[in-house]
């Protein structure tokens, strides 16, 4: 009890020794009673009913005020109020609206108005005021009164007595609206009756200023406690895109395993894609179906790799001087200058051998788009991530291989229990799968791996032995976050990407 | 990848014992570059990895290989093929720009149970549409040979002629009339109606066999339960292919029990005379060292000739002082191109699990790429100023790139073919992306600042892939009173941070408001776009707050 008492703002307590003296008030009476602003004693209240001192009840209270239209009757009278005043000496109809300085409106009004409730009478073109409407002037003078009165917001109840009757009728001719208030009922609590008698005013600092750390104050006056468990405001700050954040830890991971970072286009001549990875011109792989063909534009031009494409034609027609059988089919150049979007970020490994400047040994990775004609669900997308890499050295054999897939099962997938499953890509033998095991999933697939074949390398004058792997690092960052819906990494959803937890 | 669902029953019979599930789960996994994909029952469904390994696509096939493997065999099974003088003749001139190669043979006393005839189908229909391109590259036709007349003759006909009647129908029609009328001519017409004349096969007594690769006759292209003896016929283009397929289709019918004959082709324009199938194995040169060497394992020779036996190779001569093992292998394994593929035969029959994983031992320094170092200074700068990133797709639509941003339509990189027309471009600009994604985040709380860093495409005739990528950041603010100010101060610290001087030049755009949008320059040069986003366009996406953006291309600074 003690702490509570010791965390009250000056504020709270004027407004608890308010309720002592007088029971159940509003929130208006306690500011007055205080000496506060309303905003200062509302501001308190909503502390106090947090520390559970007071209980709070809110009421509904309707709030009359003149509106801007009424408000240009206050000086003149209503309409119809001059309108009868006009016709207190007879006048021709065509006449009363000059004369009376009412507009089309306001005048069709008016004459309704007194015609329905006899008011007016009307003989030989002339109207004239009937006793009716001599008595009811009266009634449109008090209105006007009321409209004065209500410059300033009133509840019902503080309207002067003879008014009221009008508040209804002039509340439906939108001159005077309404507004809802809320009126906060205070009362203390018996926890609160148990923290009055500790009351004491003393000199606390409540927010430390320039001013008090420069005087010193703060050396003989003690610090009000604070709630530490105060409901902050939600701060909407900067962020990392989950995924990019997650494939920035990866790429620093191979960085820290020496490999440097590669890349390549999207738009891909069919030739980085396909023919110099040993893909045959007929493969099945490379049927439309699979793989998005360009319309604009729809060719490339190989002339920059004219002696590569030479040597990539021979390999495939007759397996040249690899000692390889080759596909046995004739080779159409121009097939390979057709442009596609990469299905395999293996183009980049291609174009990366293909440098003048490959460093052997040498070790690179790649993170990049590919595509794939698909059906969009959420197993599948049309564009997705693939992390790629390759070792170039003299050395290297399939068992360097399946120490580089251990390292990327267990440092980056971060699974244990995995196995090597041969597999089948075009340009890689021996080829191999690595599949890890997940509780509760079963065995899944994380990624392909293998060793160039010498129709590939050959082309390339490259002489040592490559290895290539490449990860779904799509699926991995799934697996890691539990996402079921391989659509939610390009969410669009910014409440869930300013929610997500890292 | 090819699929093929088969009769576990089946399988056993071929393997010759009886498998339990997991067995044959496992091993199918670890040497057949295949996994289960669906199990009814006895019925299971196999998916293939590997395209070039069709003889795998059948209970015969996968029979045949685990026999090797489980150790019930050794070597490659080898079939017996009878001399006979079945003939068929060739019209070569006019089949030579059409459809020049074909090979058969006749296999005979097979028992055609139900079984028997759904594998035969399932074989032809798998290699017709996968290793036969949809029958361009190969087709397969199976008659009943008791009912052929020989000699056959592998000829054309004009669309119009000899008439005949469908498989499955009762009238008969011409070559041209199948094309347009029958369900197998409308699917297959591609392959022949550019052609002046079709292929057609008859017999001496003027029966047609069939009209290659489209349908067979009713009459004498029907296989069923009452069905003993066969011919089969593979026409195509590329003359190895077509061999090869028929040697798939005539072991796997003698795997069922078959006694299969050769074929004698006869060539009416001057090439020599062939003799259909040869199922002689195909002879290979190793070099054990060189295996070694790859795999990086240490094993005898016994132990690599052993592996060789049970992955089907059979050991012809070894000469261990020149380092050469001389190996044959089935017919069936054109796969095989370079001794690499027999030295993956050899880790698999070791076993991929077997052999331990070593590391790498490859000094080399790592290194990110000068655009991805620079793309993420730029993020770390934006992300303090308090934006979210969000990543969106390249793929886009021109609905979104030029209508909704009230913008003329341009030249952009476009797909072929599209799976929809919300992605048939890709994007030249990242603002449309963005408006995208704030149409659909309306009821989320404001302010909202988001941005991304990411790629456009632009076509570039210059350019060997005839396109430009080109990096940019884009970077949008929307609230009830989001204003140029706003948005240019965090211009001002990005371009101040990053240690660039710029200026705002007063731009025309459609997509922003007159005289609040400005190109970005450094040095004179272009280098991103700035401004208020135009009220017509912010209708256009329904958003209903002001929203103020830039994007600079980043790998131009």
């Amino acid at each position: 009890m003690n702490s509570v008492v010791e965390s009250l703002h000056d504020l709270e307590k004027k407004v608890l020794l308010v309720l002592k003296d007088f029971g159940k008030v509003t929130s208006d009476i306690i500011a007055e009673k205080a000496g506060i602003n309303a905003d200062a004693a509302n501001k308190a209240i909503e502390l106090l009913k947090e520390k559970q001192l007071i209980d709070v009840d809110e009421i509904e209270k309707e709030l009359f005020k003149t509106t801007q239209l009424g408000l240009k009757y206050t000086e003149k009278g209503l309409p119809e109020y001059i309108f009868l005043k006009t016709a207190e000496t007879p006048v021709a109809i065509a006449d009363l609206k000059k004369k009376a300085g009412l507009d089309d409106n306001e005048f069709n009004v008016s004459l309704g108005l007194c015609k329905r409730n006899n008011l007016i009478e009307i003989a030989a073109g002339k109207i004239s005021i009937t006793n009716n409407g001599k008595a009811y002037i009266k009634h449109l003078e008090r209105q006007k009164d009321l409209l004065n009165e209500l410059r300033e917001s009133k509840y019902a109840d503080e309207v002067s007595n003879e008014l009221d009757e009008f508040l209804i009728l002039l509340k439906q001719r939108n001159l005077v609206e309404v507004s809802i208030e809320k009126i906060k009922h205070v009362s203390v609590t018996d926890a609160g009756k148990k923290v009055l008698p500790q009351i004491k005013f003393e000199k606390k600092i409540d927010e430390l200023t320039p001013q008090i750390i420069k005087s010193g104050d703060w050396k003989q006056t003690p610090f009000r406690k604070y709630d530490l468990n105060v409901q902050a405001p939600e701060i909407l700050a900067g962020k990392q895109q989950p995924y990019m954040k997650f494939i920035n830890e990866v790429r620093q991971k191979m960085i820290s395993l020496g490999f440097e970072e590669m890349t390549g286009p999207y738009v891909e001549l069919a030739f980085f894609n396909n023919e110099i990875l040993y893909m045959p011109q007929d493969h099945p792989a490379r049927e439309i179906q699979d793989v998005f063909h360009l319309k604009t534009p729809s060719h490339g031009n190989l002339s920059n790799h004219a002696g590569l494409l030479e040597n990539v034609k021979k390999v495939h027609e007759d397996g040249g001087d690899t000692g390889s059988t080759g596909w046995n089919y004739k080779f159409e150049p121009k097939k390979a200058a057709e442009l596609l979007l990469r299905s395999q970020t293996t183009a980049a490994s291609a174009r990366t051998m293909a440098k003048p400047d490959l460093k052997i040994p040498g070790k690179y990775f790649s993170y990049d788009k590919v595509f794939r004609v698909d059906t969009i669900d959420w197993k599948h997308l049309i564009e997705f991530n693939q992390f790629e890499g390759i070792v170039l050295d003299s050395k290297i054999t399939f068992r360097e291989l399946l120490g580089l897939l251990k390292l990327a099962a267990e440092e980056i997938a971060g699974v244990k229990k995995f196995k090597y499953v041969p597999g089948y890509f075009p340009f890689t033998e021996p080829s191999v799968e690595l599949h890890a095991y997940k509780e509760g999933k079963g065995w899944i697939e994380l990624g392909g791996a293998g060793m160039f074949r010498p129709e590939v390398l050959e082309p390339l004058g490259i002489d040592v032995p490559v290895i290539a792997w490449g990860l779904g690092i799509d699926r991995l960052f799934m697996l890691k976050n539990n996402i079921m819906d391989i659509r939610q990494l390009f969410s669009s959803d910014l409440k869930w990407l300013r929610e997500f937890k890292w | 990848m090819p699929v093929a669902t088969v009769s576990k029953k089946e399988i056993e019979k071929f393997v010759g014992k009886s498998l339990d599930r997991e067995t044959l789960a496992e091993t199918i996994w670890m040497y057949l570059k295949a996994d289960i994909e669906e199990e009814n029952g006895d019925e299971i469904t196999f998916k293939f990895e590997d395209t070039n390994r069709p003889d795998l696509w059948s209970a015969e096939g996968i029979g045949r290989e685990l026999r090797n493997i489980l150790g019930l065999h050794k070597g490659y099974t080898s079939y017996k093929v009878n001399k006979s003088n079945f003939t068929v003749n060739v019209d070569d001139s006019k089949l030579k720009e059409i459809r020049p190669f074909i090979a058969c043979a006749v296999v005979k006393d097979i028992e055609f149970d139900d079984a028997a005839i759904k594998s035969i189908m399932q074989i032809q229909d798998k290699l017709d549409q996968n290793y036969g391109r949809k029958r361009k590259k190969t087709s397969i036709g199976i008659y009943d040979y008791d009912r052929i007349k020989p000699p056959v003759l592998y000829t054309t006909v004009e669309p119009n002629s000899k008439k005949f009647v469908p498989l499955g129908f009762t009238a008969p029609m011409t070559p041209k009339e199948i094309l347009e009328k029958h369900p197998k001519g409308v699917e297959y017409a591609d392959i022949l109606k550019k052609f002046s004349e079709y292929p057609l096969l008859i017999d001496s007594e003027d029966n047609i066999l069939s009209m290659p690769p489209v349908i067979n006759s009713n009459h004498l292209g029907k296989v069923d339960r009452s069905t003993k003896n066969v011919l089969v016929e593979v026409t195509g283009t590329s003359e190895d292919a077509v061999k090869n397929v028929l040697n798939l289709v005539s072991s796997a019918l003698a795997e069922r029990g078959g006694d299969i004959y050769s074929v004698k082709i006869v060539h009416k324009q001057g090439r020599k005379e062939d003799i259909t199938p040869n199922l002689g194995p195909l002879p290979f040169k190793i070099n054990p060292s060189y295996v070694k060497q790859r795999i990086g394992i240490d094993i005898s020779l016994r132990d690599m000739k052993h592996i060789l036996e049970k992955m089907g190779y059979n050991i012809v001569h070894e000469n261990t002082q020149e380092d050469i093992i001389e190996v044959e292998a089935s017919f069936y394994r054109k796969d095989i191109m370079h001794q690499v593929d027999i030295a993956e035969d050899i880790a698999i029959g070791y076993g991929f699990n077997n052999i331990l994983p070593a590391e790498i031992k490859v000094p080399t320094i790592g290194k990110l790429d000068d655009l991805t170092i620079k793309s993420n200074l730029y993020r770390d700068v934006i992300i303090g100023l308090g934006f979210q990133e969000i990543l969106n797709f390249v793929l886009t639509s021109k609905d979104l790139l030029f209508a909704k941003m009230n913008l003329p339509e341009c030249e952009v990189v476009e797909l072929a073919n599209p799976v929809s027309s919300s992605w048939d471009v890709m994007r030249n600009s990242l603002l449309p992306i963005h408006l995208n994604f704030l149409a659909q985040n309306k009821t989320v709380e404001f302010p909202q600042k988001i941005f991304e860093v990411g790629d456009i495409v632009l076509p570039d005739s210059s350019a060997e892939n005839a396109t430009k990528q080109t990096r940019l950041l884009c970077a949008a603010i929307t609230h009830p009173r989001a204003n140029y100010t706003e948005i240019k101060a965090v211009l001002d610290k990005l371009m101040h941070d990053m240690n660039l001087s710029f200026t705002v030049k007063e731009h025309e755009n459609s997509s922003y408001i007159p005289g609040r949008c400005g190109i970005i320059e450094v040095n004179n040069k272009t280098v991103g776009i700035i401004g208020e986003v135009h009220p017509q366009v912010l209708q256009n996406f329904t958003l209903e707050n002001p929203v103020v953006a830039f994007q600079i291309h980043i790998d131009w600074l």
